[in-house]
């Protein structure tokens, strides 16, 4: 057996160990399972940290030496740096200089909130809301589809019209379709189940694989 | 006893010296008709003022505190008696011998030692009253249990003698001259006389005479008591405001023992009826009588309550008992009904894997996948000169499904000989990412004659931190974002984004032949759809999702120019039409994959069954009453 051979039967004894531990959950909460559960979420941090630094950190430090003979470059190359240092202080006990971390905080907070609310509402909202409305072509089918989406879309949303009570006439017609839209939702949970099932399930079955390829690796 | 006010009837006199007569018939003809009126005016207010509350008079609750109830008609008002004998001259005539005889005067007080309600009064007073008064403050003295020591140096120096009592000298015990000291100097020189001076004038009737002739025993006056806070609030009422009292008039009331709030309510009517009986006045009651509680009956629950709480009391604890243990559970209830079907899957898909005959029925050639059909045409028109973004932003857990369709997407690509950018904004897609070098490299990528030339076919720009503010940028100024790429080499002067000829392949997002999306979660397909595809909608992008995600990005997918796969399924069929992948095995794993849902949904109907019969089981035995 050469060292490639080995190393790829040690490196996969390592990864069938941490599956069997993943798969020991079902017989409940166990040690097993929650060395795997924290190895995970170590390494993926380990990882992390080393994709920031390489990826972010050390190619903006670099750039900020390259601009050093440049006032105004390397006053625009500091302004992230003076910017993310005031996020750290929060680190002590003495929060009396906290306050300052607010305003990353802030500029974080506001450009996020501008571009999700744009990027919402011409990017998702409208057009779904004129997809709903699209204009019926000749085709019968077609129509069918169409009237269809659009009589999902109101009994689904008359499912959340909670202020009509359902007394009168209009409340018996919205409580009618609020029954309707949430068979429909279940419908739609129904396939999102199926989605669900058949991706767990390909990866269930893609470990029991990898399982045995290691385990019939040694035997040729 | 008729001509004394009615405060001064209840005080015993001394017994007469015998030969002396009842000086009732003596004494009663001298008694004037003013006098006689002013008694019952003096009776009449004393009545009035003692059916008020104490905060409604200060005036006797200051001057005529108990235990000194006889002093109070005098003390209270002081400048009575001269109104009306000071001015009618024929009204002098009705006046007795006694008093008559010698009109003095009292001396002129100085005007800077006199209270207020001093300096208002008439002067000169004339004699006859003054002898009055001498009457009311004498009178008592010759009880010293009526007289509190506090007045008991008052009342032995009395504001007003007789000259001729005045002119003879006694020999002051010491202790007078200390209660001088607390006197006005108006009444220093009177306070030298003694109470035997002023009683033993000719001027005084008989039977004044006869009372002070008896021996009135010396004390040292008590030192004046420390005003408390209770007296100086009573001080400081409206009648007694603008007056500042000499120490030796004013009078402490004792302390009393702290009350309670609902005895200080009633505290005033405490202190009128103690009052009432020390002066001996009998006086009927007629205002708001305070109704008795009435007798407290239980009713019949409260009655049934207190039995039932004599039985508890009486009937002994309950003897602990052990609980009935439980018993063991079996060992399906232990394991569980969900457990075991769960182990049977797992069974069920290492038998497949061990035999492969096992899943041969569900082996079938992949019929058409929505949307591949339209993926493969638009990977169909790409060309070598065309520049592919593609994005991977999947996690390793979601690489039994993604890795056959990344693979699938990128050999069309690479067959296609497109160039490509890639990028992800996912931590874990950016070490995926990297994978694809080895394959480009395979491929001739960026290799001349076994030498890396950089940027000729592709980019590798690596992790784009900021999330939908990194998509943003993208979409912004894609020229400015490949200025850096993983290694830091400047990107944009590479063959991928300029022509040969050094003009600009890509200035903008919109320049793109296509974007090729690899995610797990609905929030890459929107993300990529919010911050790119609305920026370059007429660029085609291509989403490579689980089958998880698909049901979610489906109203995205109505779009024009938007495509979407996802499964393994789709994988197979993308890899059907290129001759270098693996098709056989892409149909046993997918053959695999439909074993594993039918087992699925025969261990969920047998669940189903399961539970049925064991809530039928358990609702017979509880009909049975077992």
């Amino acid at each position: 057996m050469d060292i490639d051979a080995l190393t790829r039967l040690l490196t996969g004894l390592v990864a069938v160990l941490l599956t069997l531990l993943v798969f020991s959950r079902l017989l409940g909460d166990n040690p097993a399972y929650r060395i795997a559960q924290y190895l995970f979420v170590g390494v993926s941090l380990g990882y992390a940290l080393v994709i920031i630094y390489h990826q972010v950190v050390r190619p903006a430090f670099i750039g900020m030496l390259s601009d050093s003979g440049d006032p105004l470059r390397l006053s625009l190359s500091l302004a992230p740096w003076l910017i993310g240092l005031l996020l750290l202080t929060r680190l002590g006990r003495q929060q009396a200089v906290s306050w300052l971390a607010n305003l990353p905080l802030a500029l974080l907070f506001g450009v996020g909130a501008a571009l999700t609310v744009g990027g919402a509402l011409f990017g998702t909202l409208l057009p779904q809301l004129l997809d709903t409305v699209r204009p019926i072509g000749s085709e019968p089918l077609q129509l069918i589809s169409t009237s269809l989406l659009l009589i999902g879309v109101i009994l689904t949303l008359s499912f959340f019209y909670f202020t009509v009570p359902r007394t009168g006439a209009r409340g018996r017609i919205v409580a009618l379709g609020a029954s309707m839209g949430r068979w429909i939702l279940m419908i739609a949970f129904g396939f999102f189940f199926a989605g669900g099932l058949l991706t767990y399930l390909s990866a269930l079955g893609a470990r029991l694989e990898f399982i045995l390829g290691w385990l019939r690796a040694p035997m040729g | 006893m008729e001509h004394l006010p009615p405060w001064l009837r209840h005080v015993p006199l001394p017994a007469r010296p015998p030969g002396h007569g009842e000086p009732q018939a003596e004494v009663e003809p001298e008694i004037p008709a003013w006098l006689r009126e002013l008694q019952q005016e003096v009776a009449a207010d004393a009545s009035a003022d003692a059916g008020l509350p104490p905060t409604q008079r200060p005036n006797l609750e200051s001057t005529a505190v108990p235990p000194a109830p006889p002093l109070s008609p005098a003390a209270a008002e002081p400048v009575a008696p001269p109104q009306p004998t000071s001015s009618s001259e024929p009204e002098a005539e009705a006046l007795p011998d006694w008093l008559r005889a010698e009109p003095t005067t009292p001396p002129a007080p100085e005007a800077e030692a006199l209270p207020d309600w001093l300096r208002a009064e008439p002067s000169p007073p004339p004699a006859p009253e003054e002898t009055s008064v001498v009457e009311t403050v004498t009178t008592p003295l010759a009880k010293e249990a009526v007289v509190p020591d506090t007045l008991l140096s008052t009342t032995q120096a009395p504001t007003t003698t007789p000259k001729g009592a005045a002119q003879q000298p006694t020999p002051q015990p010491p202790v007078r001259a200390e209660a001088a000291a607390d006197l006005p100097p108006w009444l220093v020189g009177e306070a030298s006389g003694s109470i035997n001076d002023l009683t033993s004038g000719p001027a005084l009737p008989s039977w004044l005479q006869d009372l002070a002739a008896e021996p009135l025993p010396l004390q040292p006056p008590p030192p004046p008591p420390a005003s408390s806070p209770k007296a100086e609030a009573e001080e400081s009422t409206p009648f007694l405001s603008g007056t500042e009292l000499p120490s030796w008039l004013r009078i402490p009331e004792p302390e009393a023992p702290p009350e309670r709030a609902e005895d200080q309510s009633f505290a005033w009517l405490q202190r009128l009826a103690r009052s009432e009986q020390e002066e001996g006045l009998v006086r009927k009651v007629t205002g708001a009588i305070v109704p008795l509680r009435p007798d407290y009956r239980l009713s019949g629950e409260q009655l049934a309550a207190v039995g039932l709480l004599q039985q508890i009391a009486q009937s002994p604890y309950p003897l602990p008992t052990a609980p009935v243990a439980a018993a063991p559970p079996s060992l399906l209830q232990r394991v569980g009904v969900d457990r075991l079907l769960y182990l049977l899957l797992f069974l069920a898909l290492l038998a497949a894997l061990l035999i492969p005959d096992l899943s041969r029925p569900f082996q079938s050639v992949t019929p058409g996948t929505p949307g591949v059909a339209e993926l493969d045409t638009l990977l169909d028109s790409l060309g070598s000169e065309s520049v592919v973004l593609v994005a991977y932003e999947w996690a390793a857990p979601r690489s039994s499904e993604l890795r056959p369709l990344e693979q699938a997407t990128i050999s069309r690509l690479i067959a296609r000989q497109a160039k490509l950018i890639l990028l992800s904004s996912d931590l874990q897609g950016t070490i995926l990412s990297f994978d694809a070098i080895e394959p480009l490299r395979a491929a001739g990528y960026n290799q001349e004659q076994g030498r890396d030339v950089g940027g000729r076919d592709y980019l590798l720009l690596g992790y784009q931190p900021g999330g939908e503010l990194a998509l943003r940028r993208l979409a912004q100024d894609l020229r400015g974002e490949l200025r850096s790429d993983f290694a830091g080499q400047d990107g944009s002067q590479s063959l991928v984004a300029n022509y040969p000829d050094g003009s600009p392949r890509l200035r903008t997002i919109s320049d793109l032949s296509m974007i090729l999306v690899m995610g797990d979660s609905l929030q890459d397909v929107q993300a990529w759809m919010e911050q790119v595809h609305r920026a370059a909608p007429k660029v085609p992008i291509a989403f490579v999702l689980p089958e998880e995600a698909l049901p979610l990005a489906r109203p995205y997918l109505r779009q024009s120019g938007v495509y979407a796969v996802a499964g393994q399924r789709a994988a197979q069929e993308l890899q059907s039409s290129d001759p270098g992948g693996d098709q056989l095995q892409l149909i046993e794993t997918n053959g695999r994959l439909a074993y594993a849902v039918a087992i699925f949904l025969l261990l969920l109907l047998i669940g189903a069954l399961s539970s049925a019969l064991a809530w039928l089981w358990r609702r017979w035995e509880a009909r049975r009453g077992y």
